[in-house]
């Protein structure tokens, strides 16, 4: 997308505007509030529907409709009309939006869907570059950068997915963890009922056979719930509505058991030594870092495969070397480790007494349902709550704090009224049930198995289900930050290079080693440069101001060119230019006008020598160039078109106001003679205020340009090249007799000789003058490209006078 | 990463989560933990925005 014709109306501090930049480079100058971003701003509101500027950090307060208008303006009155070219169509299109409805986009409908790519590309905000964003990419920590650059590329929906896909991986981390916890339970409650400590099959169909033995069952080889009770029938009560009081019995005696002296020790010492060792870790902040390096370390011993990889940072490292040094740490962390383990074991004991309790405990709540025990049921659900909570806590890693203290365990591990909530239910269920005989309690306990099986059955297919499901979760993160990495790698690197590219160009033999860094780090973007061979630092540690903005150009421009290509061809470079030199800047200029063909460049400056080079090196033709000045809150800026003084000065003359054409004729060749001296480096009588006269000027230009076209002759001859030597005699003749003739009539642009009201100057006198001024300009600049002649200059040696095409070139060498 | 030329209509570059995107459904696609078909809903889920962890987590348990 070119820029063709821009009009701007009632918007950010311009009443009226209307600029024709027909698809080239534009430049409009001016001082610090004279309306030149409003223009860049109405540039950007057009393409997005929003100002970048009005976003972001401090700008709460800021509102589009009612601060986008100019003052005393409404959304209504502010609208940005453009006539723009579009890939893929050969005519020009117009587009419109209003302030009143800044997310419509005014359009031929027959265009919408060519003009969605380049709005789309837009809104990620790659078409313009201001002075704020230059700091944010270069000095800004890695965060800001990372911030600013993941918008520029639309990094950002990658960050977002990143934590969506690491969510989704740890909620199905817990969907596992806790279908592992209930097995566990499950588990223990088995194991309990049937008085074993850990889950074995074998003891448990033991236990199984010896109960149907008993109600003359055969024995069953295989453990499954739905074989328990395979070929006995026994005629009973059905156990929801019934209780077997010896079952009971034990159960009660359980939980007794808790409350015995010796196993409150036992329990409260193994709190009491999680306790102390977990606030020796906690106190010391190193043995802190220990365990968790620790932890760190025993994990990347796990997960390391055949090709010695690390796993944490993916370097390679010689076979065998990576598990040797993982070891020698674990080694060195020896103490760290007793403690871990210890932790581990201590946690890995108690898991089991909770799990054990919760079994039996679930078993007695079913009792007191039954017995309609409704006060004894809500303590011991109460109970079983803090268990199951007490239980996560150890489950989830996160052992005993001070909540857990031995008292607030002690608690928690029996309720005060323990001893006659456990004989109310006994007694309640002797009341009411008789004792049971040997065949029912048989049939009783297959009964409570069976349905616990059923449970431990369920539980497997749960678990190993969860655990499909959490790794297809792994291997979706694992696999996305894999491709994200290697995709931002490769797009770095192809940034960085072009960056590095660029920048030499700018800075020639004095960065001919230069080179950087570009890469991913974490959530942000890392960017490092070389200081002169002397290895890589933040780009503000050691290179100039100055340096660090051509910098930032340089990686706006890498970026930029990346990925707008093909559809906005459009760049903003929003007065960019602070504390880079002169030299610098016509070397940026020549970047622009070389490295970026087809681009158009929009570019807006305070700074005058900027301005004139920008046109000097042909980045900016004379007809696009216009400058802003006495900026009115009623008028916005006054507009002075710098572009092509001929045409204004015609306009002038065709007035008859001929003091007014000769003020411009002489502002716009003090303007002019400047860049030509600038670009020849041509000898002026220095002046301290800067002030610098056209007489100064046009002697400087004219005596530079003899002097090399006198040693370009001389090269000639040195090269016996007579055909070129005629050219520069022809050359000279011409430019001989311009020189004369401006000698002659200068003295017209005098600003005395119009003050003077005797002067009686007409427009026949005049128009000469305009029209030998014209020539002499015509001599200083190619005919074909438009720069202006500039000197080649090779370390000391001046080598050649040249235009940018190579139209106009004198060889200065002699053989 | 590019411009993408078809026919005589420009489409917009793609953006860098959409080549991240294409590059992991390839590699899961050589997962055999990942059937065609789960890694078909996961791309459709991918070309309507930014996916949804609820969605993808009904995915995954399926």
């Amino acid at each position: 997308m070119k820029l063709l014709e821009l009009e701007i109306h009632n918007f950010r501090g311009i009443r009226n505007l209307s600029i024709k930049p027909d698809g080239e480079n534009f430049l409009i100058y001016g001082p610090n509030g004279s309306g030149k971003s409003a223009v860049v701003d109405a540039i950007d509101f057009l393409l997005t529907g929003q100002i970048s500027r009005m976003k972001g950090r401090g700008t709460k307060d800021v509102n589009l409709k009612k601060h986008g208008p100019h003052v005393d303006y409404s959304a209504k009155d502010a609208l940005i009309k453009a006539t723009i070219k579009i890939h893929g169509l050969e005519e020009s299109v117009e587009i419109k939006r209003s302030l009143d409805s800044p997310t419509k986009l005014v359009c031929k409908e027959s265009i919408r869907d060519k003009i969605q790519p380049v709005l789309e590309l837009a809104s990620r905000g790659q078409h313009v570059l201001t002075r704020r964003e230059i700091l944010n990419y270069v000095t800004a920590d890695s965060g800001t950068r990372g911030k600013q650059i993941q918008t520029l590329l639309k990094i950002t929906d990658v960050e977002k997915t990143r934590n969506i896909l690491v969510k989704v991986k740890n909620m199905l981390k817990n969907n596992y963890q806790g279908a592992k916890s209930s097995l566990n339970t499950i588990s223990a409650t088995i194991n309990s009922n049937i008085g074993i400590q850990n889950f074995d099959e074998g003891k448990i169909l033991e236990f199984v056979n010896i109960n149907r033995n008993l109600l003359n069952g055969t024995p069953i080889k295989e453990l499954k719930s739905n074989k328990l009770k395979d070929e006995i029938k026994y005629q009973t009560i059905p156990s929801n509505i019934r209780i077997n009081i010896q079952l009971l019995k034990n159960d009660l005696d359980k939980l007794q058991n808790i409350k015995t002296n010796k196993n409150s020790k036992k329990i409260g010492n193994i709190i009491r030594e999680l306790y102390e060792i977990t606030l020796k870790i906690n106190s010391h902040h190193k043995s802190d870092d220990a365990y968790a390096h620790l932890k760190l370390t025993r994990l990347g011993l796990d997960l390391l495969d055949a090709d010695g990889k690390c796993p944490l940072c993916d370097t390679s490292w010689q076979t065998g070397n990576l598990k040797e040094h993982l070891e020698n740490k674990i080694e060195l962390l020896k103490g760290a480790a007793e403690n871990l383990d210890r932790i581990t074991e201590l946690s890995e004991n108690l898991v089991l007494k909770v799990n054990h309790l919760i079994g039996t405990l679930n078993e007695i709540i079913k009792s007191t349902e039954i017995l309609g025990l409704t006060e004894e049921q809500g303590i011991l659900e109460v109970w079983l709550q803090d268990l199951n909570m007490f239980l996560s806590t150890l489950e989830e890693d996160k052992y005993p704090d001070l909540e857990f203290e031995s008292k607030v365990v002690e608690i928690l591990f029996a309720p005060v009224s323990l001893e006659v909530v456990l004989d109310n239910i006994y007694s309640s269920a002797c009341e009411n049930f008789k004792e049971p005989s040997e065949e029912q309690t048989a049939w009783d306990n297959l009964t409570r198995l069976e349905e616990n099986l059923k449970n431990y059955e369920k539980s497997i297919i749960d678990c190993k289900k969860s655990f499909e499901s959490y790794e297809k979760g792994e291997i979706l993160l694992s696999t996305f930050l894999e491709s994200k990495n290697l995709i931002l790698n490769n797009l770095f690197a192809e940034i960085k290079d072009r960056f590095v590219e660029l920048y030499k160009e700018i800075h020639g033999i004095d960065e001919t080693e230069f080179d950087a860094l570009l890469i991913s780090e974490g959530v942000g973007v890392d960017f490092k440069v070389d200081f002169h061979g002397r290895g890589v630092n933040s780009p503000n540690a050691l290179h100039s101001e100055g340096h660090q903005d051509t910098m930032g150009i340089c990686l706006y421009l890498a970026l930029a060119e990346r990925l707008i290509q093909g559809f906005i061809d459009l760049i903003i470079l929003d007065d960019v230019m602070m504390s880079v030199d002169a030299p610098h800047r016509r070397e940026i200029c020549k970047l622009l006008a070389n490295f970026f063909k087809g681009r158009q460049f929009f570019i807006t400056t305070h700074d005058q020598t900027w301005a004139r080079q920008l046109q000097s090196e042909g980045v900016i033709q004379s007809r696009n160039r216009i400058e802003f000045s006495n900026w009115t809150i009623e008028d916005g800026p006054s507009l002075n078109i710098l572009g092509d003084i001929w045409d204004v000065i015609d306009v002038d003359l065709g007035g008859n106001d001929i003091p007014a054409a000769a003020a411009k004729l002489r502002r716009g060749s003090e303007e002019y003679f400047s860049q030509v001296c600038a670009s020849l480096h041509a000898p002026v009588r220095f002046k301290f205020n800067g002030q610098y006269e056209l007489g100064d000027l046009l002697n400087g230009a004219m005596s530079e340009y003899r002097s090399q076209l006198k040693h370009a002759k001389s090269a000639a001859r040195s090269w016996e090249n007579f055909e070129e030597l005629e050219r520069l005699k022809r050359i000279e003749e011409h430019s001989k007799g311009v020189f004369e003739r401006i000698n002659l009539e200068r003295w017209a642009v005098n600003p005395a000789v119009h003050f003077n009201e005797n002067n009686d100057f007409t427009l026949q006198d005049f128009k000469p003058v305009v029209n030998t001024f014209r020539e002499l300009f015509s001599i200083f600049q190619c005919s074909k490209c438009g720069t202006f002649l500039h000197l080649v200059i090779n370390g000391p040696k001046v080598e050649a006078v040249k235009c940018d095409c190579g139209k106009v070139t004198w060889n200065l060498k002699d053989k | 990463m590019g411009v993408n030329i078809i026919g005589k209509s420009l489409k917009v570059p793609k953006t860098v989560l959409e080549d991240v995107w294409l590059d992991t459904l390839s590699k899961l696609r050589d997962n055999p933990n990942f059937n065609s078909e789960l890694v078909e809903k996961i791309e459709s889920m991918t070309k309507v925005g930014l996916i949804n962890s609820d969605d993808i987590i009904v995915l995954l348990k399926d």
